[in-house]
């Protein structure tokens, strides 16, 4: 329990759940968002991926708070932009102007994924030139109603941070420069070396083969069993010389009834299973047959141990 | 005793008719053979055992008719 009123209570919490009596958005007391800021309850259960928008949520919360904060203050009317702020959106918007122009007259990158990385780098970089534009109209026009500095604030940060956590698309952006400038990039210098490598050990393209054919579309090693250009059937026929249905073993299935079942009834239970043997599911069955008959048995009549029987669907007689 | 080719998938559904056949006391299955190429062939030597079999069983019909004959031919010497 957070507060009471009169002895009730108005505002409870359970873990990050709040509930309130009344509106705290509504009241002049700022302190049930600072304290939701400060909680972090505004965003969801921590988890990696959403960590960043955790923060940029928290960050929104915390400048709506000192917004609101200043407002009742009577300190609306005039913007106070922090002091590292004051000359920032002026500034950047002149070096993001410069990027955009030359990201848009620059040639296009040697392979599609630095085209893509630097697609990608543009995009932000307009998106902050926006925010930063947006900024500077607002500090112009001497309000920021609708947080446009916190806004400029946070994408600024997330650029930033987001070029310090990739430093692989820094460096395809880095070659997407140095194409622009007519350098040379560095993934093609590398190109360049591992040809004259291969060159200088007798390897040429498959297309300057001898005997014209590439050597991808038939490597020496695919006629190997094992080998993973070999396919399935093309195995099977290599293995044994079967045919690509697939693998046949030979069962044998032996029963035994009880001694008061006659011939007829075991000659039935016999074509019962050919029955399921050959049913066309089961088309696994491809060959069935009766084997040899077994020895036969002493006569249960005169037998002095068992009263079974064996019988098969070979035989006719006891 | 029945002798098959089969891939396997069989087993289980012949398995299951055993055990719901109350006729049936035990039954077994044997892998006899695990890598059959000969398909043919085996299938020529099928046609031959049941060939057998049926002239096994026309010998033991011809046995037990001559068996019933002398039988009958005693118990009439006798009466």
């Amino acid at each position: 329990m957070l507060a009471r009123h009169d002895g009730w209570p108005i505002a409870v919490r359970q873990g990050n759940i709040w509930a309130t009596t009344f509106h705290p958005e509504l009241t002049e007391d700022p302190r049930v968002h600072a304290a939701l800021c400060r909680c972090g309850a505004l965003v969801a259960p921590a988890s990696p991926r959403t960590r960043h928008e955790q923060d940029r949520a928290r960050s929104l919360a915390a400048a709506s708070c000192r917004a609101r904060t200043r407002a009742r203050a009577g300190r609306s009317s005039q913007m106070e932009p922090e002091a590292g702020d004051r000359a920032l959106p002026s500034g950047s918007c002149r070096v993001l102007d410069g990027i955009a122009t030359a990201s848009r007259e620059a040639p296009p990158q040697p392979t599609a994924l630095q085209q893509r990385t630097r697609d990608a780098a543009a995009s932000g970089v307009h998106r902050l030139r926006d925010a930063a534009g947006d900024y500077l109209a607002k500090l112009k026009a001497g309000r920021d109603r609708d947080m446009t500095q916190a806004r400029y604030r946070i994408l600024r940060d997330s650029y930033r941070e987001t070029r310090q956590r990739r430093p692989r698309r820094r460096r395809h952006a880095q070659d997407g420069r140095a194409a622009a400038q007519g350098g040379r990039a560095p993934l093609d210098e590398l190109g360049a070396v591992l040809s004259r490598r291969l060159s200088a050990a007798g390897w040429r393209p498959p297309s300057h083969s001898a005997n014209g054919r590439s050597p991808r579309a038939d490597p020496p090693w695919a006629a190997h069993p094992r080998s993973s250009a070999c396919s399935r059937a093309r195995q099977t026929r290599l293995r044994s010389g079967r045919r690509p249905g697939g693998i046949l073993r030979e069962y044998e299935f032996t029963f035994v009834v009880q001694p008061e079942i006659s011939d007829e009834g075991v000659q039935a239970i016999s074509q019962r299973f050919e029955g399921i043997l050959a049913e066309p599911r089961l088309r696994e069955a491809l060959l069935r047959g009766l084997g040899p008959p077994p020895p036969r048995l002493r006569d249960p009549a005169t037998s002095r141990r068992g009263t079974t029987r064996c019988s098969t669907s070979s035989r006719t007689g006891r | 005793m029945l002798h098959f080719l089969s891939d396997g998938k069989v087993i289980p559904e012949l398995e299951r008719s055993a055990r719901l056949d109350d006729s049936i006391l035990r039954f077994l299955t044997v892998l006899a053979d695990d890598d059959v190429t000969d398909v043919e062939a085996r299938r020529g030597e099928a046609v031959d055992v049941r060939g057998r079999a049926q002239e096994a069983r026309g010998r033991e019909a011809v046995r037990d008719a001559e068996e019933a004959a002398r039988a009958a031919r005693r118990g009439r010497a006798a009466g």
